[in-house]
């Protein structure tokens, strides 16, 4: 899991101007405010994969993502319960690569929930593909 | 007519006309009683001089509008007359019910009709040359209807098209009624109603702008027939086949086509035709071909060349008429190579192994020949078939394209749905290359074999089929099993043509590494020879593969453990081999030799062939003496060879035709706890015995399993080699794009699904020799 080293935390506060809990809290509504922006919280979704991941890795554990995806995408997409839920009946996959991290928010954004506008031929990573079809097998 | 000066005998009645001029009248009373004369077939006592200087005056003297039309109502009282008096009688009597008598009836109205006609026209002829000026000077210029044309006009309008007198109606009764006769198959007189068609087509109809035939008398024609050929298709199928029924049709069309050309209008003969057609064929083309005991299946099953033929050339004459016929024949092609796929399907479920106790003297497991010829038999009726509609395509349907195309179609579908297809051809062809061939001439070997390469076309995945080629060929190589060089050369080329040469390479290297092992061991034997070394007690010759060409691998070389008897041969080999070819290595493939066993038996010495294994385990009874024996698994710890082969090994040198050793228990099963003594007692009237184990036989479905495994993953690597080619020649390329080039890249080989392109792609991208485009998703960047 990903860490700070005490002087990257240091220097980051320092850059937000922070210099107390009260500063933080503030410093947090207006953080959560500026992910509404698109790109901001594109960049940021990007961050957490290399972050988060075993170091050694080139992938990450498949249950780290899951927990990860829950807390960044939350309330987000209404696909990430629906995806989390597959993942975990389904076990496809022991890891996540940085192929699906990435497409996996193109996937929300872009793709309905009813899946309707889903093309099996399309360049979707497999793992969304099986997603599709397990959701359709299974009447969900 | 002959002209003489006299001068005319008797005067007629001439028409009051509205004159001021009696010279006028006199010179139109001389002609309209020349007219008069004329339809009265007196025209000899005329004088055409005279006639045509009145004429000629007339027109000078401005009168010529009064003269045509002073003649026009000349030649109109006339016909008039004419029709009344003479056409009107001849109409037939309704009263008539003899059929026979109407008939002839009807024809002597054409006739009469025909002699008013030909009265009429000739008469016109010397009217119009007495008026040749008028014609030339007033009625011409005037761009009125010439006087010929104007008597046409008033034929038309005052005998065919009578106001007074049902003539046309009669007319048209009769004629159809005498057609109907005749399609009926009566005889009728068929010049009587030339000429009245004759007539018909001359008469012009100027607001139609068509004549007369075309107007009147064609569109009832047209509307009876339709009728007619109705019913006629409806009784034809009541009582005829599908064989006879296009037979009639047949007829009936060259019934019309004669008519139009002998005494109806040429131009009626497409209407007709077209109607024929829709009544007869296309109204009913399914219906034929459905038939029950007659139609296009049992002519199928029978190859009826004749009727299929018929059928073919009928149908094509109707739009969508051949669509059906062919569609119908694709799916009786596919329903037989479903039987014959489902004969094999069967033969495999009753081939499981049979009891224990099926040991008798030289009979092989069941299994293993049973499976086989059920191979063997499916390649043949597959050709067997292909042969059927060879000929059905080539003399029924005149080797029509789309046919062909739907043939080949059905034939990929289902050669493809048995799963052991590339493993079944090659093996047809394997035993064509060894035992079959034998006493066939050169020709023939060359036929069976371009045979062979059609079905091979058909198969999906050839990668498959070259995986099975090798092997077979590999066993034909080594055991010396070719009939023929020759052969086998003509065979990969046939390959070659087909697939290119990269198919074909690895093959022509197993050729090449024979050839060459034969001139090696030369070479060795020179060696030993010019060396003084000393020779080994063992007489080896070795066959050096390239392991890139054959289809065993040195890193998958059963293992065991080799006698010593043999060692020092071996030795002695490599060392001299080793001293030639600097880099390489040598691994010994213990499951692909053979040995001659010099071998005393109580009564006689033979000479046993065994394989290499066979040699391995006899050379173990050296060290036992005869009273005891070893059991399975003495002797696998002794050799070290795996559990199937030794198995199979020892059921060939105890449970075959020669029991070299002797079993307990006895049976065609290897325990490990079986016991093996040597058979001190044997005998046999030959001399030198060879034992087989390694026949080709089909693979178990555990072979087949690992070799589908092997041959998948080799293909994932064709794939992602492919998908690396193509990325790095265009730099970009979009999705769909690429997965279509892939595709197309490996069509000759095998037909990989999107998906598994798409897997590949993304363990590309995540190894790094690819990357999503980051502006469009749909495409991907090579990275370099």
């Amino acid at each position: 899991m990903g860490y700070f080293t005490k002087d990257e935390w240091m220097d980051g506060m320092r850059n937000l101007n922070v210099t107390n809990n009260e500063d933080l809290k503030a410093k947090i509504f207006d953080m959560e405010e500026s992910l509404q922006d698109e790109r901001q919280f594109k960049d940021f979704y990007s961050f957490v994969f290399p972050f988060a991941k075993t170091k050694t890795q080139k992938s990450m554990d498949v249950e780290v993502a899951l927990a990860l995806w829950e807390i960044v995408l939350k309330d987000r997409y209404a696909h990430v319960p629906l995806f989390i839920d597959f993942i975990r009946k389904q076990e496809p996959i022991k890891v996540v690569n940085k192929d699906q991290w990435t497409s996996f928010l193109d996937f929300c954004k872009v793709i309905s929930v009813d899946l309707s506008n889903f093309d099996p031929l399309s360049s979707w990573p497999v793992l969304f593909d099986e997603y599709v079809e397990w959701r359709r097998d299974n009447g969900l | 007519m002959a002209m003489s000066a006299r001068r005319l005998k008797r005067k007629m009645q001439a028409p009051k006309l509205p004159s001021t001029d009696p010279q006028f009248d006199k010179s139109f009373e001389l002609l309209a009683q020349a007219i008069h004369e004329i339809h009265r077939k007196n025209a000899s006592n005329l004088s055409y001089e005279e006639l045509y200087r009145n004429a000629y005056i007339m027109v000078l003297q401005k009168r010529a509008d009064t003269l045509y039309n002073g003649v026009k109502e000349v030649i109109s009282d006339h016909l008039e007359l004419v029709a009344e008096t003479e056409v009107v009688p001849a109409f037939v009597k309704t009263t008539d019910t003899n059929a026979r008598m109407s008939a002839d009836a009807g024809t002597s109205f054409l006739m009469t009709l025909k002699r008013v006609w030909n009265d009429h026209t000739t008469s016109m002829i010397m009217i119009r040359d007495i008026l040749m000026y008028m014609d030339k000077k007033h009625v011409k210029p005037a761009n009125m209807p010439l006087v010929y044309d104007m008597g046409l006009e008033l034929f038309r309008d005052k005998v065919i098209r009578s106001q007074k007198h049902p003539i046309q109606a009669q007319l048209t009764a009769v004629l159809l009624d005498q057609i109907k006769m005749e399609r009926r198959g009566e005889q009728i007189d068929r010049s009587a109603i030339k000429g009245a068609v004759d007539m018909l087509v001359e008469l012009y109809d100027q607001d139609k702008r068509e004549n007369v035939y075309v107007v009147d008398f064609e569109p009832h024609f047209l509307e009876t027939s339709s009728a007619f050929y109705l019913v006629e298709s409806q009784a034809l199928l009541a009582e005829c086949d599908a064989s006879e029924y296009m037979r009639k049709i047949e007829k009936r069309m060259n019934e019309e086509y004669n008519r139009t050309r002998h005494y109806l209008s040429p131009v009626t003969e497409p209407k007709i035709r077209n109607i024929v057609e829709t009544q007869l064929i296309t109204n009913h083309a399914k219906t034929i071909m459905e038939m029950e005991n007659s139609g296009l299946r049992p002519m199928l099953a029978a190859s009826a060349i004749e009727d299929l033929s018929r059928m073919y050339k009928l149908f094509s004459r109707v739009p969508e008429g051949l669509n059906e016929m062919r569609t119908y024949i694709k799916n009786y092609v596919l329903e037989l190579g479903n039987l014959i796929n489902a004969k094999v399907d069967s033969a495999n479920d009753n081939t499981k192994p049979k009891d224990k106790d099926g040991a008798g003297a030289g009979d092989k497991p069941a299994t293993t020949t049973g499976s086989l010829y059920t191979a063997l038999r499916w390649v043949q009726d597959i050709l067997e078939l292909q042969e059927k509609f060879n000929k059905i395509i080539d003399f029924a349907v005149l080797k029509d394209k789309s046919f062909q195309t739907a043939v080949n179609e059905a034939f990929e579908t289902f050669i493809n749905a048995n799963p052991r297809s590339p493993e079944y051809i090659s093996l047809f062809i394997d035993e064509n290359l060894k035992k079959g061939l034998k006493g066939k001439t050169e020709e023939e070997v060359d036929n069976i074999l371009d045979h062979t390469i059609t079905l091979f076309r058909f198969i999906r995945e050839k990668d498959v089929f070259e995986r099975y080629y090798k092997q077979h060929l590999a066993k034909r190589l080594l055991f010396g099993r070719s009939v023929s060089d020759d052969a086998e050369r003509s065979m990969i080329t046939k390959l070659k043509v087909e697939c290119g040469y990269q198919f074909t390479t690895k093959l022509e290297g197993m050729f090449n590494d024979i050839r060459i092992s034969a001139d090696t061991v030369t070479a060795y034997k020179d060696y030993l020879d010019a060396s003084g070394i000393e020779k080994p007690k063992i007489d080896m010759a070795s066959t050096i593969l390239t392991s890139t060409f054959w289809p065993m691998s040195a890193s998958t070389s059963p293992k065991w453990i080799m006698p010593a008897e043999i060692t020092d041969a071996c030795q002695s080999f490599e060392k001299f081999y080793y001293g030639r070819h600097n880099g390489r290595r040598l691994t010994w493939q213990p499951n692909m030799g053979t040995a001659d066993i010099k071998a005393s038996f109580n009564t006689k010495r033979h000479d046993l062939n065994v394989s290499t294994y066979g040699m391995a385990i006899l050379l173990l009874f050296n060290e036992v003496p005869d009273e005891q024996c070893l059991t399975t698994s003495d002797i696998q710890a002794q050799t070290d060879i795996n559990d199937i082969d030794l198995r199979r090994t020892l059921q060939s040198l105890a449970c075959g035709k020669y029991k070299i050793l002797i079993k307990e228990p006895k049976g065609k099963e290897v325990d490990t706890t079986d016991k093996f003594y040597l058979n001190v007692n044997f005998t046999c009237p030959l001399a030198r015995i060879k034992i087989q184990t390694v026949a080709t036989k089909v693979e178990t479905e555990s072979e087949r399993k690992t070799t589908h495994e092997k041959v998948d993953k080799l293909r994932k690597h064709q794939i992602e080699a492919a998908i690396v080619r193509i990325m790095k020649d265009r730099k970009t390329m979009d999705h769909n794009l690429l997965i279509a080039e892939v595709v197309k890249q490996l069509s000759n080989r095998f037909n990989p699904s999107p998906q598994m392109i798409k897997k590949r792609i993304e363990e590309l991208i995540d190894r790094e020799y690819l990357e999503r485009n980051a502006g469009d998703r749909k495409s991907y960047n090579y990275l370099a």
